[in-house]
């Protein structure tokens, strides 16, 4: 359907713990999914967002107005997404993916996933278990099974206390 | 579970997409149910270089990892990115049918970066089986590798013509970085308009002979020219960021005959670097003047007849570099030359008013033989206006007598100047370094200096000079 006259600038987004927010369509729809109702013309009233809570929905439009105000320069917007997300815990970080996941917004997705990396760079397999909370279920036949079939990937990575 | 665990496979592949091949794979041990995600993440890194076992090793792991991969194709494991960087220097040339065995079969699996990076010392490779028709090569690196056909060593002739090259290119249109670092048989290469369309990164280092030929590509940002004959077919280079021609021979016909200039108009460069015993004037058009951007140039005197149009050679260089903070370093070879560089030369170039003194950021001498210095320095002070002079002596090559003889000749120079002065210069401080406490010293020039324990273990010196504004600029500034 062509667009109408009438197309509101403003969305308004429902969380699904019943919250409402109001973002400039221009900043919206860097979500591939808004994008998508607002060309299907589903974007009239309140668009709910059933996978989104209401403290990731405020965090993922500050960064949509924050990002979106950064005009085309690739070296800025990076700047701006690793200062958002320099004071993110793990907990928020794994539900921003998954929101970002939801809504299809590829460069937020992106930079999450690298900040996520970023913690178990360089790290050893104990240390990851115990940062995460990863619970182990090998035996330990198996566990050595499979640091003997990728060898190559412990030398020099410091080893654990706890094996 | 917990929280990381929880998370769709495909978040999991994207977050182990920006680990190291080896962080990676590590993973594979935190729990059963991370064992197999490393093999499905979306991109591929191997590079010897920074492996973790042997050679023999790393060739089997690459293998099976290919494998592995290979094997999953039909279940739409999509692999984007494949870097790899491998040398050939296994006795038994495995690795050079690991890439015959895997590189065509990848390419087609949907790659859409393909990075190669060779290293060889000169082993055969054959690079018409490895990357033709590689679409998604983007970066190619091959360093020390023999180009030629796999052809019998009795028929030494044969070699990899700029046809097959060519061939091989326009078979890789994404091609944006290309370098060759001494690659034998290898003796033409033509960056032709219709085949780089992407070509963003040239670098050929050769020391045999062999030309390159550079048609009008306007997506290059960086050349970088070792040893050979350049010939430029155009001039215009817009996003042109690094330019640098070391020991070339630039084709005579991509100079302006009249005053012997090569032109490149390049409005965004921001370095440039130039080495060789001849000088081609490289001027800069005038729009090539946004922000500052250095250029670093590294001068050869080599013969006595020379060393006077060698000057004026340097002269003109540095007046079409004088947008750009300059670094100079000045190399001689011979012993006794510069010193028959006569005092006409300044007469001539201080009178003729052809040559403005050029500001110069950092002057860097090498090998200058101190005895020649006063005469050669009353030319270059005519030519440019240095605002730091190094000297530096490595007493491997050098015995330390000689050494302290000539470090003492310099000093004593510049306190000469110092006290005479000399044309626009205010004023003058000559730092040492002390070698074994790696600290700069400043050298007290009121009263006499006590040579002995002044020069104790010195191996650098460097004179920071202070010039007054020119008459010229200051009067500009009058206008303004």
């Amino acid at each position: 359907m062509a667009a109408e006259t009438g197309t509101p600038t403003t969305l308004t987004l429902k969380s699904n713990d019943d919250e409402l927010f109001s973002v400039a369509e221009s900043a919206a729809i860097l979500s591939v999914t808004i994008r998508n109702m607002v060309e299907d013309g589903c974007a009239g009233g309140v668009i709910p967002l059933d996978n989104v809570d209401g403290k990731t929905l405020a965090s993922v439009i500050t960064y949509m107005n924050g990002i979106s105000a950064i005009p085309a320069d690739e070296e800025k917007k990076k700047s701006y997404r690793d200062k958002f997300l320099s004071d993110k815990d793990f907990e928020t970080l794994a539900d921003m993916v998954l929101a970002a996941n939801y809504l299809n917004m590829s460069c937020l997705m992106d930079a999450v996933s690298a900040k996520i990396a970023q913690v178990m760079e360089k790290k050893s397999v104990g240390w990851v278990r115990r940062k995460f909370g990863i619970e182990n279920d090998y035996t330990p036949e198996e566990e050595a099974a499979v640091k003997e079939e990728h060898k190559w990937t412990f030398e020099g990575v410091e080893t654990d206390d706890d094996n | 579970m917990d929280r990381i665990s929880e998370l769709p496979k495909h978040i999991l592949q994207r977050i182990l997409y920006f680990l190291s091949q080896e962080d990676a794979v590590r993973t594979s041990v935190l729990s059963k149910l991370w064992r197999n995600i490393w093999c499905t993440r979306p991109n591929l890194d191997f590079s010897d270089n920074t492996f973790k076992g042997n050679k023999r090793k790393f060739l089997s792991v690459l293998d099976t990892t290919l494998q592995r991969y290979c094997d999953q194709e039909d279940q739409g494991l999509c692999l984007e990115k494949f870097h790899l960087r491998i040398s050939l220097d296994d006795p038994y040339q495995e690795s050079v049918s690991l890439l015959e065995k895997w590189v065509p079969r990848f390419t087609t699996m949907g790659v859409k970066t393909f990075r190669l990076s060779v290293v060889s010392n000169n082993v055969h490779l054959d690079l018409s089986s490895v990357v033709f028709k590689a679409e998604p090569l983007k970066r190619l690196r091959l360093r020390s590798c023999n180009l030629g056909r796999d052809i019998p060593d009795n028929i030494p002739f044969v070699r990899l013509t700029q046809e097959i090259l060519d061939k091989i290119i326009s078979s890789c249109p994404l091609l944006t970085t290309m370098s060759f670092v001494d690659c034998r048989d290898l003796t033409s290469v033509k960056l032709e308009t219709k085949l780089h369309k992407n070509l963003k990164r040239f670098t050929f280092h050769t020391t045999d002979e062999c030309s390159v030929e550079i048609d009008d590509i306007p997506t290059l940002e960086k050349i970088d020219i070792l040893g050979c004959k350049v010939h430029f077919h155009s001039h215009e280079f817009t996003n042109l960021e690094y330019l640098s021609l070391h020991s070339v021979e630039i084709s005579s016909n991509s100079i302006e005959e009249s005053d012997q200039v090569l032109c490149i108009d390049a409005p965004n460069v921001n370095y440039f670097e130039y080495m060789g015993n001849f000088t081609p004037s490289i001027s800069f058009a005038p729009t090539s003047n946004k922000g500052r951007w250095s250029s670093n140039v590294r001068f050869y005197v080599q013969e006595v007849e020379d060393a006077q149009s060698c000057l004026v050679k340097l002269s003109k260089q540095l007046q079409a570099l004088t947008n750009s903070e300059i670094s100079l370093e000045i190399i001689q070879y011979s012993d006794d030359n510069i010193a028959h560089v006569g005092e006409d030369v300044l007469v001539l170039q201080g009178g003729g008013g052809d040559y403005k003194p050029v500001a110069v950021e950092h002057l860097k001498l090498n090998c200058i033989h101190v005895s020649s210095l006063p005469p050669f320095f009353n030319c270059l002070f005519c030519i440019c206006r240095p605002k730091k002079i190094t000297r530096r002596w490595w007493s491997t090559m050098q015995g330390e007598l000689l050494i302290k003889r000539e470090q003492k000749e310099l000093i004593e120079y510049f306190c000469i100047i110092r006290e005479r002065g000399i044309q626009d210069l205010e004023d003058l401080s000559i730092g040492i370094l002390d070698n074994s406490r790696r600290k700069w010293k400043r050298l007290s020039l009121r009263g006499p200096i006590s040579w002995e324990s002044a020069l104790l273990d010195v191996d650098r010196i460097c004179i920071r000079l202070k010039w007054r504004e020119s008459c010229e600029s200051s009067s500009k500034l009058l206008e303004l």
